[in-house]
């Protein structure tokens, strides 16, 4: 299969691909549903993310989730809430990591409560880009070749040229260029963040998301991070969902969405949590 | 796959201590045991091939292996040694070729360098072995010898060169003296034992072990001092003249002295390690083993294919016991790679999590870990083959020489 080079393509084949009632309407009634993207040129049946009725909980789990209804349009969103409430739970739903338990979730008009574990896997790779807080890079590859290991684990991807240029591209516009052959342990935690959104980007997901990517910097570099999050997420075209306990980055989000209203506690959590929300300490 | 060896290479290259010492395990794992095969199964053909084609070995009643392997490879000295007569008696009978050996005495060590061993013998073995010279001549007169082809690579000698025997017993102030042989030539390579030994006339051996020599003539005008007595003590012209010990032996056989060396006793009685029997048909053969068959005999005549066949069953023995301590110790090295795989997987669990969330598929992650693994599989085969080839090639020698 030939390399998923623009995002325009791709989402014609999405479309194409898909079983939903409406993608089998004729193109003229089709387009009357669409629901314009601001991220970019292209329409899709649903917000890029949809969620209803979603419950979801761990066996012996401190928490719950209950979510009636989400919807996640625009260039950019950030979830927010106290550490250790369930919001990466929330982005591993989002991603297809974890499976849904009860309710609905549509990520780039894809249902992926309907996808088994490989479909969800392909959809991942196919659509998202993950950034981390603890970056989860390979130590044992190169500035360059971790940027480009997606490109590797792709089954109908080529590592072609063309992502060869578009991973030094990427590392260019986040300042790495010079640092392309070097070792991922000879890089600042800033740098590590920066290698780790390249690595996101390379394969111009529809939708970026990070889970606390700031987590583990200074001030000073958090804001950095964040504004390339948006800067390089806009460029590509795809759409930027964060999740953070830090209240300071919140204005540079087009859209905030408040996680405890999700959230169904037990006694114990509930508490830790809320002492954690207060002081400001991660649990 | 191609993702799955690269991303596979990177982890081994990154992880090179853990990397070489599984491949190291694993290789030497299977180089024992195929090396051992190789080694035994170049022995068998190499000692079988000698052996067959050697008809028949004559010498002293004892251990056959030992009569058998001094007469093929000159390496172990038989318990006693047979007269001359013997092999004069099998060339009365015209029953075939009897070709004298007699190896006892080695040549004088050079720094670094062990002697080789002399081999006194006829003219006969050269033409029964095949063996031809790379340069020089071959011997012809008392106190000169050919030189096997890596006794001569070993101690740089070439055609002219002088050897020294070396005495047996350097405590023994009675004991034979050092003589000094000429090499007129080097024999070709052969990649037998032939390599490996000295070659010179019977009769010079003869005159290392001091039964034969020579000596200055005597003259009661010349050498006063040391004449003793004389049938005719005034010009001491007789014969018959009595020295005392001050009398030098010569050390090195020349042309000048060459006519003075002589032999005392009986040419009968002196002493063989070893005659190689070629008889001329079957039937001779058969004679030739009935002449010897006695058990009151001092002397016995050996099959050598028989003899190599008794000592390879011993060798097989041998092989058994290294195949079962190689399986012993394949369990070990798999269990214990068995553990170190497991460890590894844990330790790269989080890795393989990254993997897993970025989207890589089962099928792609378990070939990535089974790529690494048939790496180091492939990696210590070849080792394994590489070290096999390179033992066998060099040193086969070195094993026959522990072994026997």
């Amino acid at each position: 299969m030939a390399p998923i080079s623009t995002r325009t393509t791709e989402t014609h084949l999405e479309l194409r691909e898909c079983d939903d009632a409406v993608c089998r309407l004729p193109d003229r009634d089709r387009a009357d549903l669409l629901v314009h993207s601001p991220t970019a040129d292209v329409c899709y049946d649903r917000p890029m993310i949809e969620i209803q009725h979603l419950q979801f909980a761990y066996v012996d789990g401190a928490f719950s989730l209950q979510i009636p209804e989400l919807k996640l349009e625009g260039q950019s969103a950030v979830i927010v809430g106290p550490s250790g409430s369930g919001k990466t739970t929330l982005l591993n739903l989002m991603a297809g990591i974890l499976p849904v338990q009860q309710g609905e979730i549509h990520v780039a008009d894809t249902p992926l409560h309907r996808l088994a574990d490989a479909d969800r896997r392909l959809f991942r790779l196919r659509n998202v880009g993950l950034v981390f807080q603890d970056f989860q890079l390979i130590e044992y590859l190169s500035v360059i070749e971790n940027v480009l290991l997606p490109c590797r684990i792709h089954p109908e991807v080529q590592l072609t040229r063309e992502l060869r240029l578009r991973a030094s591209s990427l590392l260019e516009s986040t300042g790495l260029a010079e640092m392309k052959r070097r070792s991922i342990t000879r890089l600042s935690q800033g740098e590590r963040q920066r290698v780790a959104i390249c690595r996101s980007l390379v394969l111009s997901p529809k939708i970026v998301l990070a889970d606390e990517p700031t987590g583990n910097l200074d001030p000073i570099n958090s804001e950095r991070i964040v504004r390339l999050l948006l800067n390089e997420t806009a460029r590509a075209g795809a759409m930027l969902v964060m999740v953070t306990h830090d209240h300071s980055l919140l204005p540079h989000f087009e859209r905030v969405v408040p996680f405890e209203p999700f959230l169904k506690l037990r006694e114990s959590s509930a508490t830790a949590i809320a002492e954690s929300a207060a002081t400001g300490v991660r649990a | 796959m191609r993702h799955a060896l690269f991303l596979a290479w990177r982890s081994l290259a990154w992880y090179q201590g853990r990397s070489v010492t599984i491949v190291l395990s694993l290789a030497i794992m299977m180089w024992l045991p195929v090396t051992v095969r190789l080694v035994l199964d170049q022995f068998r053909t190499e000692i079988s091939s000698r052996a067959v084609a050697t008809p028949l070995i004559v010498g002293a009643r004892g251990s056959r292996i030992d009569l058998v392997l001094h007469g093929l490879y000159f390496d172990t000295l038989p318990p006693a040694t047979v007269p001359m007569q013997v092999a004069n008696e099998l060339t009365e009978a015209d029953l075939g070729t009897a070709i004298p050996l007699y190896a006892r005495y080695r040549t004088q060590s050079q720094p670094g360098v062990s002697g080789a061993m002399i081999v006194g013998t006829s003219p006969e073995y050269f033409e029964f072995r095949g063996l031809t010279m790379e340069s020089g001549e071959m011997m012809s007169l008392l106190g000169e010898c050919v030189v096997g082809w890596s006794v001569a690579q070993r101690m740089g000698l070439k055609a002219g060169d002088p050897l020294l025997s070396a005495p047996e017993n350097a405590f023994d102030l009675a004991g034979n003296y050092p003589l000094k042989i000429r090499i007129t030539g080097v024999l070709a390579r052969s990649l037998s034992a032939d390599d490996d030994v000295v070659f010179t006339d019977v009769r010079t051996v003869w005159v290392i072990d001091g039964i034969g020599h020579g000596h200055q003539k005597l003259n009661s005008q010349t050498d006063p001092g040391l004449l003793l007595s004389s049938e005719n003590p005034k010009d001491g012209t007789s014969e018959s003249l009595v020295a005392n010990a001050s009398v030098l032996p010569f050390t090195e056989i020349t042309e000048d002295n060459i006519e003075s060396f002589h032999f005392h006793g009986e040419p009968d009685t002196f002493p063989l390690t070893a005659v190689l029997m070629v008889p001329h048909d079957e039937k001779s053969r058969v004679r030739i083993l009935g002449r010897y068959s006695s058990k009151d005999s001092l002397v016995q005549c050996l099959k050598p294919p028989d003899v190599i066949d008794e000592l390879l069953s011993i060798v097989f023995r041998i092989e058994q016991l290294v195949w079962g301590c190689s399986v012993a110790a394949a369990v070990v090295t798999l269990l214990l790679l068995t553990l170190i795989v497991n460890l590894t997987l844990r330790l790269r669990a989080a890795e393989m999590q990254t993997l897993f969330r970025i989207g890589c598929s089962r099928r792609t992650i378990a070939v990535v870990q089974t790529a690494e693994i048939l790496i180091m599989l492939s990696a210590a085969a070849l080792t394994a083959a590489i070290a096999s080839w390179l033992t066998v090639r060099f040193c086969s020698d070195s094993i026959r020489t522990l072994l026997f």
